[in-house]
C-alpha cells in the first residue's frame, strides 16, 4: 500500500451526520457532483448504474421516514476495499485517514465494489459526458475520470489539497481544516466534518445517540450518524438489538 | 485438394466425420462466435453499459461462468497430477483431452475477463503495481502462469500430429518436452492449487460481505480450500462427461470403461470429502462467523428467491447424492448413473459458484437496502457464447487432427474387427 | 538453410527488442492513452475567483457566491445561508441541452429584427405581456414600457402570486399585499402545499424550522414525509377539512366572540352549516378526534398559519379552499401575516396597472408576449388560448428554452439566463421583509439573446436599458429607509359577495375526473445534473412518474407501464406508470413538470384539471 508522508501531525478526518436534521433534499448529492466533476446522468442511467458519490436513502420507520446520506465511510480498520485491489489503486492516506481511489491506475475489475458493504463505490459504465459547452463549468481542481474505472467519495480531496497548499504558503504543515462540498452545501447543517484526532470532535462522535453503519463488521467507519429517534437507530444502524428493541444497547 | 489435405492431417487408424459435415459443424460455431465477437467489440469500444451489470451487481454472468469454467477446467491439472505424479496410468487415456479442455477453459476465461474489466489496456498494471494482499492479484498471477503451462503442455500434443512429426527437430523437441512433463504437471498443480484457492478466497476475504466472508487458516479463508476441493472433485466428472459427449457426437468409442470408472471413483471420493468439509464450514459460518458480524443466518435466507433451498440443493442433492453414487462401485458401473452423478457434481459446483457470486451481490448489507435481481443482457450471453464457440472449435480441430484419446485407435480397431466378424 | 536463418533472425530480433526502449515506451504510453482519450473533457484553466450574487432562479433569492475560473462560473455556493439542490447546479443553466440560443420562427432560424418587425405589426391588434415570474424589476419595466403603447396590458401569471396571501388580502382593510411570515409562525397547517419542498426559501424550512408543521394532503409528498403531524385526506376534501376546522374553532368561546364582529360571519355560518365534525371526518377520511386535535394545536400554538396555495406545477387549489383557508386564518388571529412592502420604484417610472388573466376578454389579444425567464414556470395553455384573437394573433415567447412554449408560440426569442445578465429575484412568498436580490452578469449571453424588458422597450420605441434601470433601482433601494409596514387589519372573514351555501356545496362536491394529485418540483428543470436525484437515484420522483395503488390503477383501466402517454383534450405527455402497493389508494400521484400544465385546463375555480384523461401505451 502506498504511504504518503506529510510532515507534522496527521489527521483522521471524519463526519457526524445528524439524521434528525437531514431533510433529504439532495443538495449534498448535487453539490458533490459539481465539486467533483461527476457527469450528469446519461439517458439510460438508472439508480443502479448512476454515478453518485453520496446517496440519500429514504428509510421508512415506525413513525415518519428518515433520510440517510451514505457516502464512503473512509473505513479505518481493515479497510475492505484497500486489501482487495489487485494493483494498489486504492490506498489509505496516513496523513488524513482518507481512503483514496486512483482512477489512473484502476483496472476496472470492480472487486473493491464487491468488497464494500456500504456500496459507496460507483463504476463509470460509459464515458463521462457533459452537454455541449458545460465542460467549461467543470471544477479545475478535479480531473474527470475515464470510462471503466471506479470512483467514490474522497472527502473532497481537491479541497483538502487546496487547504494544504494554502497552509503551506503560510508556512504551516500537518493537519489542516477544510470543508467538503456536501458539508458546505447541506441547508440543514446536518453534516459536521472534523478531525477525529481532535478530542472535542471525537467526543461528539461518541456521544449518546451516535452510531456507525454496520458496526459489528469491524470496518471502523469514520462517518458517524446521530439521532435521538430510537426507531431510526433501529432501522438504520444494522444492530440486531436496535432493530428489536428500538433502543441502543 | 482440401479433402486430401484434411485426410493427410487426420491421425492414422481413426475414423473422422466427412469433411462436409465437419465444415457445417465448424460454420455453425463460427456463426455463434461472430455474434459474440460483435458483442465483445461493443463492450470494449463503447463501454460496459452494454451489459446489465451495475453498481450493485459488479460481477455478473461472466464472473460466475468464469469461476465455473475454471473449476471444471481443474480436471486438467488434477489429471496431470494423478498421472504424472501419482502415476495413475489409466488416466493416460484422457490426459490429452483434459489438457485441451483446460486450455480452452482457462484461455476462454481470460478472454472474458479482458472484456469484463473496464480498462483492459491496463491489465499489465497488476504485474507492475501488484498488491500482495489481494486475492485477485494472486489469481491473475497464477492463472496467467498456469495458462502458459497449459500452452506448454499442449505443444507435445500438437507436435505428435502425423504431419508435424515428420519434421525432425519437432520430434526431438516434443520428446524432450515430454520428459519434462512431470515438472510442468507439478508446477501446474501448484499454480492451480493457488488460483483455484484464490478464486475461492476472492469471496471468502470480503469482510464487508458477511454472506461470503469465512474465517480460515492463516491468510486463507475456508473458501480457499473448499474451492480447491470442489474443483478437483468436479474436474474428473467434467472430463468423463465431455468425453462421453464427444463419443456421442463423433459416434466413436474413445476410452475404455476402466478409464470412466477411475475418473468417477476419484471424483466421488473427492466429492464426499468436499461435502463433509463444506457442511462443517457452513455450520460454523451460520452459527459463528456471520452472527459475530451482526448478520444472523436467517437474514440471508429470508428472501423468496434465495431461500435455504439453495443450501440444501447445493450440499445434499448436488453434493452428497452424486458423491454416494460415485463411490459405490456397482452404482457407478451403470453408465447412466455415472453420467447423471457426474452431471450433478458439475451442477453442484456451478451452483456453488453461482451462490458465491450472484447471491452475494443480490443480498443487501445495509439494513435499509433491498434485495436486487439481475438478468444478463444479450451482449453478456453472446460474449459467453463466443467463448463456448471458441472452445468447441478448438476442441473440434484438436479432436479431428490430434490424438486426444490414445485408446481410440485400439477401440476402433476392435470395433472394426467385431463388425467384420459379424458380417 | 534460408528457413533456419529466418527463424534465427526473428528470434534474435524479438530478444533484442526487449532491450530497446520501444516495448517499455509502448507500455507507458498505453497507460497514458487510457487516461487521455480525445473525448475526455479537459477541465478549464484560468484564474479562480469568486463573486457575490443571489440565486434568482426562484423567489427565495438565496445569497450565494459564484466561483469562477477564467471568468466562467464553475460553481455556486451558499453565502452563509442555505440553498436548494437546484441552486448548486444553477451555474450550468446556460448550457442546458434545451437552451434556446437562436431566434426561431416556427422552427426556422430567424433574427431578432424579424421577430421585432413581426411583433410591431401584430401589436396593432392589442398587445399583452404575460409575465411568468412577476415581481422582478424586469416585470416593473414591462409595465413602464407598455405605458407607451396604446391598448397594452400586463398580465402576471396567476399562480405566481401566492393563493392564500392573495385571498387574505381581500379580507384586509385597504389595498395591501400580504405575506405569510413562516418565521413568525409557531404552528403551521399546510394544505396540499409543498411547504418544505421549494415553496419557501430553504433557509427558512431546512434547518431548525421554528414551527410545528401539520401537513394535510392526499398522497405522501416530500413535505408529508417531513411534517411533524401528517393528515392523509381524501382527494378533493381540502375545503371540507378547512370548513370542518373552522367549525371546530368556532366552538371555542373567544374565537366565536371575535369572529362575530367581522363582516361575512353569516356567510361563514352558512358555509359550515353542514361541516359538523362527523361530516367533516366522513368527507376527509380523518377521525373526528384528529380534526379536533388539529384545531387545538392551531389554537394553542399561536401564532399559527394556514397555507393552502397548492402546487406550483400541479396547479393551485380551488378558490373555495383558499377562501376557507383565509377564513380559518382570520379565526386564528392571522398574526403571522404581514403587509408586504412595495418595492421602491424610482419616481419617474410610470407603470401601467396589472391586469388579471381572468379579467382579460376572450379574443382580445393580437400579440401575446410570454416572458419566461427561468425554468419551472408553467401555466395551462388552455387558460391563455381563448384570450387570443382567433385570426392573426401572434405569440412571441421570450424564453430560455426550446421546450415549453415551442409548440404554441410563433416566435421563440432567446433571453439571457441566470448569471448571463444582471437580474433580480421576485419577492419571496414566505416573508414580508423586502430586499432586492440581484444576480450579476458573469457570462456573456448567446449571440442574439435579448433581455425580455429590452425587447418590450424596443417594441415601444424606447431605449433598451434594463441593466441600467436595475442598477438605478438597486441604488435607490440601498438609500431608502425601510419603514416597518403596519400590521394588516382584517375586517372580513369571507370576501364580500361570497355565497356561504355555494362554499358548502363546493366542499361537498365530488372531484371531477380521476383523483390526480399533481405535484412538481419547480427547480427540477434547472440542470440535467439534477437527474442524479431521480434518474441516478430514487430520492425524488422523476418528472412524469405516476405512482398509484395497483387497485386504483386497475379501477381506471390504466396499466403499470414503463413507457406510456397521458393524453387529455389539451395535449399529451410522456409518463411512467408505476403500481406501488404501499401507496394510499384512491389517488394517482403524478410528478408534474412544465409539460403537465400544457395538458391541463384551468377550471372556473382556478384549479387545474385534466379533461378526459387516458393513458396510452407508447
Amino acid at each position: 500500500m502506498t504511504r504518503r508522508a506529510t510532515p507534522g501531525k496527521a489527521a483522521r478526518y471524519g463526519m457526524i451526520i445528524d439524521l434528525d436534521r437531514c431533510n433529504g433534499c439532495g443538495a449534498c448529492m448535487i453539490a458533490c457532483a459539481v465539486e467533483n466533476n461527476v457527469p450528469p446522468p446519461d439517458a439510460k442511467a438508472t439508480p443502479r448504474t448512476g454515478l453518485n458519490w453520496v446517496r440519500v436513502f429514504r428509510v421508512e420507520t415506525a413513525t415518519r421516514p428518515a433520510f440517510v446520506p451514505v457516502m464512503c465511510m473512509q473505513c479505518g480498520d481493515e479497510t475492505p476495499c484497500v486489501s482487495v485491489c489487485p494493483q494498489n489503486a486504492v490506498d489509505v492516506d496516513p496523513s488524513t485517514g482518507v481512503v483514496g481511489q486512483i482512477p489512473e491506475r484502476c483496472l476496472g475489475c470492480r472487486y473493491c465494489m464487491a468488497a464494500c458493504p456500504y456500496q459507496a463505490r460507483v463504476f463509470n459504465w460509459r464515458d463521462p459526458q457533459w452537454p455541449a459547452g458545460m465542460e467549461q463549468a467543470l471544477n479545475p481542481n478535479v480531473s474527470a475520470r475515464q470510462r471503466g474505472t471506479v470512483e467514490k467519495c474522497n472527502f473532497c480531496h481537491g479541497r483538502w489539497h487546496a487547504a494544504v497548499e494554502a497552509a503551506a504558503n503560510e508556512g504551516k504543515t500537518g493537519s489542516v481544516s477544510y470543508t467538503p462540498a456536501c458539508v458546505e452545501a447541506c441547508p440543514a447543517q446536518a453534516i459536521e466534518f472534523g478531525d477525529l484526532n481532535d478530542a472535542a470532535f471525537a467526543a461528539k462522535a461518541r456521544a449518546a445517540g451516535a452510531f456507525r453503519l454496520l458496526e459489528p463488521l469491524g470496518t471502523g467507519p469514520k462517518v458517524y450518524y446521530r439521532t435521538g429517534r430510537a426507531e431510526v437507530r433501529g432501522a438504520v444502524s444494522g444492530l440486531i438489538e436496535e432493530a428489536k428493541n428500538g433502543q441502543r444497547s | 485438394m482440401v479433402s486430401a489435405l484434411d485426410r493427410a492431417w487426420i491421425p492414422r487408424g481413426v475414423v473422422r466425420a466427412p469433411l462436409t459435415r465437419f465444415g457445417l459443424w465448424v460454420g455453425l460455431w463460427l456463426g455463434v462466435f461472430a455474434v459474440g465477437a460483435y458483442a465483445m467489440y461493443l463492450c470494449l469500444a463503447d463501454g460496459l453499459f452494454h451489459t446489465n451489470m451495475d453498481n450493485r451487481y459488479v460481477f455478473g454472468l461472466w464472473i460466475f461462468l468464469d469461476l465455473t469454467v475454471i473449476a471444471l477446467g481443474a480436471g486438467a491439472f488434477f489429471t496431470g497430477f494423478l498421472l504424472y505424479v501419482l502415476r495413475k496410468k489409466e488416466l493416460k487415456a484422457v490426459i490429452n483431452s483434459a489438457v485441451v479442455l483446460g486450455l480452452i477453459c482457462y484461455s476462454g476465461a481470460m478472454v472474458i475477463l479482458a472484456v469484463d474489466v473496464g480498462q483492459p489496456l491496463r491489465a499489465w498494471f497488476t504485474y507492475w503495481y501488484p498488491n500482495a494482499h489481494s486475492m485477485l492479484a494472486e489469481v491473475t498471477f497464477c492463472i496467467t502462469c498456469y495458462l502458459l503451462v497449459l500452452c506448454i503442455e499442449y505443444v507435445p500434443i500438437l507436435l505428435k500430429n502425423r504431419r508435424l512429426r515428420g519434421i525432425g527437430g519437432y520430434l526431438v523437441f516434443e520428446h524432450e518436452l515430454h520428459k519434462l512433463m512431470v515438472v510442468f504437471a507439478l508446477i501446474g498443480t501448484l499454480l492451480s492449487f493457488f488460483h483455484q484457492g484464490s478464486l475461492g478466497g476472492l469471496f471468502g476475504v470480503l469482510r464487508g460481505r458477511p454472506f461470503a466472508f469465512r474465517e480460515g487458516f492463516a491468510i486463507w479463508p475456508s473458501t480457499f480450500f473448499l474451492f480447491i476441493l470442489s474443483a478437483i472433485a468436479a474436474g474428473p466428472s467434467f472430463i468423463a462427461l465431455t468425453t462421453w459427449l464427444v463419443e456421442k457426437i463423433s459416434r466413436r468409442r474413445l476410452i475404455s470403461a476402466e478409464a470412466y470408472d477411475t475418473l468417477a471413483r476419484i471424483s466421488g471420493k473427492m466429492l464426499m470429502l468436499y461435502v463433509l468439509m463444506k457442511s462443517l464450514d457452513t455450520l460454523f459460518w451460520l452459527n459463528q462467523t456471520a452472527p459475530a458480524r451482526g448478520f444472523p443466518a436467517h437474514r440471508f435466507y429470508e428472501f423468496g428467491n434465495f431461500g435455504g433451498w439453495t443450501l440444501f440443493i447445493e450440499i445434499v442433492i448436488l453434493g452428497l447424492l452424486p458423491g454416494l453414487a460415485l463411490i459405490h462401485a456397482p452404482l457407478r458401473a451403470k453408465r447412466p448413473v455415472l453420467l447423471a452423478a457426474a452431471l450433478a457434481a458439475c451442477a453442484g459446483v456451478t451452483l456453488n459458484r453461482f451462490v458465491l457470486t450472484i447471491q452475494t451481490m443480490a443480498l443487501p448489507t445495509l439494513p435499509f437496502d433491498r434485495l436486487m435481481s439481475y438478468w444478463p443482457s444479450w451482449q453478456e450471453f453472446a460474449a459467453f457464447g463466443a467463448v463456448v464457440a471458441y472452445g468447441v472449435l478448438v476442441y473440434s480441430f484438436s479432436f479431428r487432427y490430434l490424438t486426444l484419446f490414445p485408446q481410440e485407435r485400439e477401440l476402433t480397431r476392435a470395433e472394426l474387427m467385431q463388425r467384420s466378424q459379424e458380417a | 538453410m534460408i528457413r533456419r536463418e529466418l527463424i534465427k533472425f526473428a528470434g534474435g530480433a524479438a530478444t533484442g527488442l526487449a532491450f530497446t526502449p520501444l516495448p517499455w515506451r509502448l507500455l507507458g504510453d498505453s497507460a497514458i492513452w487510457t487516461q487521455n482519450w480525445s473525448w475526455m473533457p479537459r477541465t478549464p484553466r484560468g484564474e479562480v475567483g469568486e463573486k457575490e450574487a443571489n440565486c434568482t432562479l426562484c423567489p427565495a433569492g438565496c445569497a450565494v457566491k459564484v466561483r469562477t475560473c477564467g471568468g466562467t462560473p464553475i460553481g455556486v455556493w451558499p453565502r452563509g445561508e442555505a440553498m436548494c439542490p437546484a441552486g448548486f447546479a444553477g451555474h450550468t443553466l446556460p448550457w442546458h441541452p434545451l437552451r434556446l440560443r437562436q431566434c426561431l420562427n416556427r422552427g426556422r432560424v430567424s433574427s431578432l429584427e424579424e421577430a421585432l418587425e413581426a411583433s410591431r405589426a401584430a401589436a396593432e391588434g392589442g398587445l399583452a405581456v404575460l409575465d411568468m415570474l412577476p415581481g422582478r424589476t424586469a416585470s416593473l419595466l414591462h409595465r413602464v414600457h407598455l405605458s407607451g403603447i396604446a391598448n397594452a396590458r400586463y398580465i402576471p401569471a396567476p399562480q405566481a402570486e401566492g393563493g392564500t396571501a392573495r385571498a387574505m388580502a381581500r379580507l384586509a382593510a385597504g389595498s395591501v399585499q400580504l405575506s405569510a411570515e413562516l418565521g413568525r409562525a409557531k404552528t403551521v397547517l399546510s394544505v396540499s402545499t409543498p411547504l418544505l419542498d421549494g415553496w419557501a426559501a430553504p433557509r427558512r424550512t431546512a434547518a431548525n424550522r421554528g414551527f410545528t408543521l401539520w401537513q394535510a394532503e392526499s398522497w405522501r409528498s416530500r413535505t408529508m414525509d417531513l411534517a411533524d403531524s401528517r393528515l392523509l385526506i381524501r382527494p378533493g376534501s381540502e375545503t371540507a377539512l378547512l370548513l370542518g376546522l373552522a367549525r371546530q374553532l368556532l366552538q371555542t368561546a373567544g374565537v366565536e366572540r371575535r369572529a362575530r364582529l367581522l363582516q361575512g360571519f353569516d356567510q361563514l355560518q352558512a358555509a359550515i352549516a353542514h361541516a359538523a365534525p362527523a361530516a367533516a371526518a366522513e368527507r376527509t377520511g380523518l377521525s373526528e378526534d384528529r380534526i379536533a386535535a388539529l384545531a387545538d394545536a392551531l389554537l394553542r400554538g399561536q401564532p399559527s398559519l394556514v397555507i393552502a396555495d397548492g402546487d406550483p406545477l400541479g396547479g393551485p387549489l380551488p378558490e373555495d379552499a383558499r377562501l376557507a383557508a383565509a377564513a380559518v386564518n382570520v379565526l386564528l388571529g392571522a398574526e403571522a401575516f404581514s403587509t408586504r412592502r412595495e418595492p421602491p420604484v424610482p419616481k419617474p417610472w410610470r407603470c401601467i396597472e396589472c391586469t388579471r388573466l381572468e379579467q382579460v376578454d376572450n379574443h382580445s389579444i393580437g400579440l401575446l408576449i410570454i416572458d419566461e425567464p427561468a425554468p419551472g414556470l408553467a401555466l395551462p395553455w388552455a387558460a391563455i388560448a381563448p384570450k387570443l384573437k382567433p385570426e392573426g394573433a401572434l405569440v412571441v415567447a421570450l424564453t430560455w428554452n426550446r421546450a415549453s412554449y415551442a409548440r404554441r408560440a410563433d416566435w421563440l426569442v432567446p433571453v439571457p439566463v441566470y448569471l448571463e445578465s444582471a437580474a433580480d429575484a421576485p419577492p419571496p412568498p414566505d416573508t414580508g421583509s423586502w430586499r432586492i436580490a440581484v444576480s450579476p452578469a458573469v457570462l456573456n449571453p448567446p449571440e442574439g439573446a435579448i433581455a425580455a424588458a429590452d425587447f418590450v422597450a424596443r417594441l415601444a420605441g424606447a431605449e433598451p436599458d434594463s441593466a441600467a434601470r436595475l442598477e438605478e433601482r438597486q441604488k435607490l433601494a440601498g438609500e431608502e429607509e425601510l419603514e416597518a409596514a403596519p400590521a394588516p387589519a382584517f375586517t372580513r372573514i369571507l370576501p364580500a359577495g361570497t355565497d356561504g351555501a355555494q362554499l358548502a356545496a363546493a366542499a361537498a362536491a365530488n372531484l371531477e375526473g380521476p383523483p390526480v394529485a399533481a405535484h412538481g418540483w419547480r427547480q427540477a428543470s434547472v440542470s440535467p445534473l439534477l437527474g442524479k436525484l431521480w434518474q441516478e437515484w430514487d430520492l425524488r420522483p422523476a418528472p412524469g412518474a405516476v405512482t398509484s395503488h395497483p387497485e386504483t390503477l386497475r379501477g381506471l383501466g390504466w396499466h403499470a407501464d414503463s413507457g406510456a402517454r397521458l393524453e387529455s383534450e389539451a395535449g399529451q405527455m410522456q409518463v411512467l406508470l408505476e403500481a406501488d402497493p404501499t401507496a394510499p389508494s384512491g389517488i394517482i400521484a403524478l410528478s408534474a413538470g412544465p409539460a403537465y400544465a400544457q395538458i391541463c385546463e384551468a377550471a372556473p375555480n382556478g384549479a387545474w384539471r385534466l379533461k378526459n384523461p387516458k393513458v396510452v401505451r407508447s
